[in-house]
């Protein structure tokens, strides 16, 4: 270690001549006994590292050479360029403080709630902590800290509350704590069927089972009863609740063009950068690809406008047509995402088949049909002057 | 450090070295450099002569006891002096 400071105190310097001969330039130095560190040959030039101390020595001896220093070797090297280019240097050294100085201002507090009392709860509380406009931004544990404070002051009032940084701002979202009355309204009600189907499955959580598996049952009828009957006698109402899963039925249609497009990498990537504000984005640098995907990564947000490095990838694309059972699989996809998304996680389709099938204009046109296993029951409150009257 | 140190000293505790690489040539205690071009190279140590035959030959360094000589050697002569 101690060796590589010693060195770096060494003053080395490069010396630049012009010859031809560089071998008698070697061989008048060799007698002159002056060090040299390293050479490098140019055309009818050459450079040479001696130490500074040397280069009066050289000039001294070796008249009928024009020696002239070129540049500060090592360490020295830097030393020089830094005093050169020092307002440039201390410039950009500024800039870069400005920019983390103003990067970690707040400018705006956004408290998200639909309550006003909510909000001015929570931002009168937040402005005591210190998070307010025109202040610096807060560390992680400090923003917990004060999360907790606020959380713990209001335990009837607060149920959550989450402070976000987005850049300059700081966005607050709370949820209001809601205490419900335990006391539950007495109400009566039956679970009736919203479409008809097949009953394949029934889950009973309160109430009587009306009906039996396999049957089929309309739109309108009583699924599971609220009326709790004892040889046909009515002892008590309820609220019937349950799940009851029947078999239907529906018609999709589908329309799938057979021609298509593949958009794939080449695996070139360009980089540009993109600025965004309220107004719209805008590329700061041409870009050179003709065809790309582009993914945007947030270099710094500065008063709500924001920077972007973009990667562009360049792509490929690539068109393509379905033969008739490809494009039959896929227009059977499409079918059943298009019912997948109506249904919910313990539904599913039971079975699909093409009713009808088309081509027409490079277009494939099927009308499927398709069995479901859904939940068909809703509640339906009834009162028992209703009863009564009837 | 000091492991460093005595390695050195024992490596360079020689009355000269010459070393021949590939495409380099490099020789320690020399006391003169008599002769230098492109293809030949003529150095005096304190008891011998080396006369260096070969190709493009280039000094990179060049100190009161070392030099490394950039270049393909093909024929190395040596000479000893009549004491």
């Amino acid at each position: 270690m101690r060796n590589i400071i010693r060195e770096s105190k060494i003053h080395y310097i490069w010396i630049r001549t012009e010859t031809n001969n560089y071998s008698k330039l070697i061989l008048k130095l060799s007698k002159t006994g002056i060090n040299v560190h390293d050479i490098k040959y140019l055309d009818n030039c050459v450079l040479l590292k001696i130490l500074k101390k040397d280069f009066k020595q050289v000039q001294k001896f070796l008249i009928s050479y024009d020696f002239k220093k070129e540049k500060e070797a090592g360490i020295f090297n830097l030393k020089e360029k830094i005093k050169k280019y020092n307002r440039f240097i201390i410039a950009v050294i500024f800039g870069i403080i400005l920019i983390i100085f103003f990067s970690n201002i707040i400018v705006k507090v956004n408290v998200i709630h639909s309550k006003k009392e909510i909000r001015e709860l929570v931002t009168s509380e937040l402005e005591e902590l210190g998070i307010k406009r025109l202040t610096l931004k807060k560390n992680y544990k400090e923003i917990e800290k004060i999360k907790k404070e606020i959380l713990e002051k209001y335990p009837d009032r607060l149920e959550w509350l989450e402070i976000e940084v987005d850049g300059m701002v700081y966005n607050v979202r709370i949820e209001e704590r809601i205490i419900t009355d335990t006391k539950t309204e007495n109400k009566y009600c039956h679970v009736v069927a919203e479409k008809s189907g097949v009953i394949r499955k029934i889950v009973t959580s309160r109430g009587v089972a009306n009906v039996n598996l396999n049957s089929y049952v309309a739109k309108g009828d009583i699924l599971i009863s609220g009326e709790v009957k004892l040889n046909e006698e009515i002892k008590d109402n309820v609220c019937a609740d349950g799940k009851v899963y029947a078999e239907i039925w529906y018609t999709v249609d589908v329309s799938l063009p057979l021609d298509y497009e593949i958009v794939t990498k080449t695996g070139k990537m360009r980089y540009n950068l993109m600025y965004k504000d309220n107004v719209g984005e805008y590329i700061i640098l041409n870009s050179r690809l003709k065809n790309k995907v582009v993914e945007n990564q947030e270099i710094f947000s500065l008063l709500g406008r924001k920077f972007y490095l973009q990667k562009e990838y360049e792509t490929i694309v690539t068109k393509k047509k379905y033969i008739e059972e490809e494009a039959l699989e896929m227009a059977l996809k499409l079918a059943r995402e298009k019912v997948n998304v109506k249904l919910e996680e313990t539904e599913h389709i039971i079975a699909q088949k093409v009713l009808k099938k088309s081509i027409n204009d490079s277009k494939m046109i099927l009308e499927v049909f398709t069995s479901v296993e859904e939940n068909i029951g809703t509640i339906e409150e009834y009162t028992l002057e209703n009863l009564k009257g009837e | 450090m000091h492991i460093l140190k005595n390695l050195k000293n024992y490596l360079y505790d020689q009355n000269y070295i010459v070393n021949i690489y590939d495409n380099y040539l490099y020789l320690y205690n020399y006391v003169e450099l008599i002769t230098l071009n492109d293809t030949k190279l003529k150095l005096k140590f304190a008891t011998f002569e080396i006369e260096v035959d070969g190709k493009n030959f280039l000094v990179t360094k060049m100190t009161s006891r070392e030099m490394l000589i950039q270049g393909i050697v093909e024929n190395v002569r040596f000479k000893r002096c009549e004491i």
